[in-house]
């Protein structure tokens, strides 16, 4: 009960999502804040450094969460943040390859750690979400 | 790991509070207790739990106005209240304020974990529903395309037939008929499907920043930008690159986009590794490419390579059996977002609405519906709730019938067939209203014959 509990970042514009996200991570002892658009969620990585971030990629404004992803993992604003895990949750099934190669270094992309491509559970999440910040 | 839910228990009673905590925790729950609500409200605030058992007479303030404060921070955290047996009936009363449940004292042990299980089962439930329901983006629903007219059938058929296929498509159509939707509808009905659908607006942008914009940078590539940029086209990969207003594309970003579609190949500029991209073409235009490209504006060998089939949307004013289908969809879409019950027109608004000739086509009936819809005061579309904010129906656009202006004649002719049907044919009213005599008035009637046809 003495460690810091560790903080998840939710980026989504669905208000609803975020408040459901918001309560099952805070039921499993996260701290839990969110953004409503990416560069909201910009400028919070930067000053909360969470130690997780949930992202939805496909927000409206042209600075959206793919702009967002990319930027945390190679742009120097976020050189300090830059191994923050980020799980995407948008339907992106089947378009890793020429747009985040997964972890495709060999064209020197970097894309999320993780994808939901698909609706998951309360469990599934907070299982995924363990196993990244176990690494 | 998922540790015990957290438990609130707010009572001022202290052998309620330990009875109950002792109860809860031997469960496995963590349990902690306030005895007033401004402990309470502390604890609420800070600690995240799963389900609060809340007194309904606290020291300190009524537990009503607590349920509200806690409801209102916390819409899905349940809340049971907990109440003596003589005011079981304002017990029943917190339940439509949004407690899930009560429990009359004295209650059994058993009774409070029955009611505890059942209290965070439900929110489990409710959660995990939220979780699942959500529509993740690429599925997630877009208007659709609405109406029966014929002119739009023969639209939606050829959409059906080409959707399934592979072949880019143009779409041409005056603005505000839908192209982007057309576009998004194929894309719907085509094995892309579960691939992104990525707009690039060729008309937002200049130049150099639309060039930046489709095929994106390397790293260093730009003097401002350090870091590299997808491009659009690469994004789109695998899924339905729209392009939308293609006919403002200059000449030589028409030639690299060809270059793009034909080889299946994208190179970032600065980038020396080409990359492999599979994407369908759609474009829309609403001026004719054809004629474009017999201007030297458009280049040949991308205007064949986009529109392998063309769809044209008609105008609204050629789909007019639509607009009644349109507003209700609107006032419905309108209406649930400004919290209004507002789901008809009334019959006077509406044969305005579809004799107004629409040359901003359907953007600008939604437009008007719904700003219609902010200013309307009752549970039905009136007139006055479009005519008199002086928006879409003002003059200027009664003389613009499209592609050209209206005679004076023409103009006066609606204009009295306007004013004669808002006053619902009174002819000294309408003779007044128009400033001229009631002569003159029905020799105009007569003229443009709108006593015949106000009678069909």
């Amino acid at each position: 009960m003495t460690t810091t509990p560790l903080k998840i970042l939710v980026i989504d514009d669905d208000p609803d999502f975020r408040t459901a996200v918001t309560a099952i991570l805070k039921s499993a002892a996260y701290t839990v804040i969110t953004a409503d658009d990416a560069a909201k969620g910009g400028s919070l990585i930067r000053a909360e450094k969470p130690d997780l971030i949930l992202l939805d990629l496909m927000m409206d404004g042209l600075f959206d969460g793919f702009s967002l992803c990319h930027a945390v993992k190679t742009s120097k604003d976020f050189e300090s943040v830059r191994h923050t895990p980020i799980i995407v949750i948008s339907a992106v099934k089947d378009i890793a390859g020429a747009r985040f190669g997964f972890k495709g270094e060999e064209q020197g992309m970097v894309g999320p750690d993780d994808y939901l491509d698909k609706p998951v559970g309360p469990a599934d999440l907070l299982a995924r979400i363990e196993r990244l910040l176990k690494k | 790991m998922r540790i015990g839910s957290r438990i609130l228990i707010v009572d001022d009673e202290e052998a309620v509070r330990d009875s109950m905590s002792q109860v809860l925790a031997k469960e496995g729950y963590e349990p902690r207790s306030a005895a007033n609500s401004r402990d309470a409200a502390a604890l609420f605030a800070g600690d995240a739990c799963e389900l609060v058992f809340l007194d309904l007479r606290l020291p300190d303030e009524d537990g009503l106005a607590v349920l509200r404060r806690m409801k209102e921070m916390s819409p899905e955290t349940p809340i049971i209240m907990i109440t003596g047996f003589a005011s079981i009936e304002s017990a029943v009363e917190t339940v439509k304020l949004g407690a899930f449940d009560y429990l009359a004292k004295p209650f059994t042990p058993e009774e409070l974990r029955v009611v505890t299980r059942k209290a965070l089962d439900s929110r489990a439930m409710r959660l995990e529903n939220i979780l699942l329901h959500r529509e993740l983006r690429a599925h997630r629903q877009y208007d659709r395309i609405i109406g029966r007219s014929k002119a739009l059938q023969n639209v939606l058929d050829l959409v059906a037939r080409v959707a399934p296929t592979d072949t880019a498509v143009l779409i041409t159509g005056e603005s505000g008929t839908g192209k982007e939707l057309t576009a998004r509808e194929i894309h719907r009905l085509s094995p892309r499907r579960d691939s992104l659908f990525v707009t690039v607006a060729c008309d937002a942008l200049s130049d150099p920043l639309l060039e930046d914009e489709l095929l994106g940078h390397a790293e260093g590539a730009l003097p401002r930008a350090r870091e590299m940029k997808y491009g659009r086209l690469e994004l789109a990969a695998g899924g339905t690159l729209f392009l939308d207003d293609a006919s403002r594309l200059s000449l030589p970003l028409q030639s690299k986009l060809f270059r793009a579609l034909q080889d299946k190949e994208v190179t970032r500029p600065g980038d020396p590794h080409p990359l492999h991209v599979d994407v369908r073409a759609i474009a829309a235009a609403s001026v004719n490419l054809a004629q474009a490209v017999n201007q030297g504006a458009f280049r040949e060998d991308l205007f064949y390579r986009l529109s392998v089939v063309s769809i044209h949307l008609p105008p609204l004013r050629d789909r007019k059996d639509d607009i009644p289908l349109l507003v209700e969809h609107f006032l419905q879409k309108y209406g649930r977002k400004a919290g209004k019950n507002i789901s008809v027109a009334s019959p006077r608004t509406m044969l305005a609405l579809t004799e107004y000739d629409w040359p901003g086509n359907i953007r600008e009936l939604e437009n008007t519906i719904e700003r219609a819809v902010v200013l309307a005061r009752g549970d039905v579309l009136e007139l006055e709730d479009i005519m008199s904010h002086g928006i879409s129906m003002g003059i200027p656009a009664l003389a613009w019938a499209g592609d050209k202006f209206k005679t004076l004649a023409d103009i006066e002719k609606t204009y009295i067939k306007t004013v004669l049907r808002d006053q619902e044919g009174n002819k000294s009213r309408t003779a007044a209203i128009l400033g001229i005599e009631r002569k003159t008035l029905w020799s105009k009637i007569k003229r443009y014959r709108l006593e015949e046809k106000e009678n069909t």
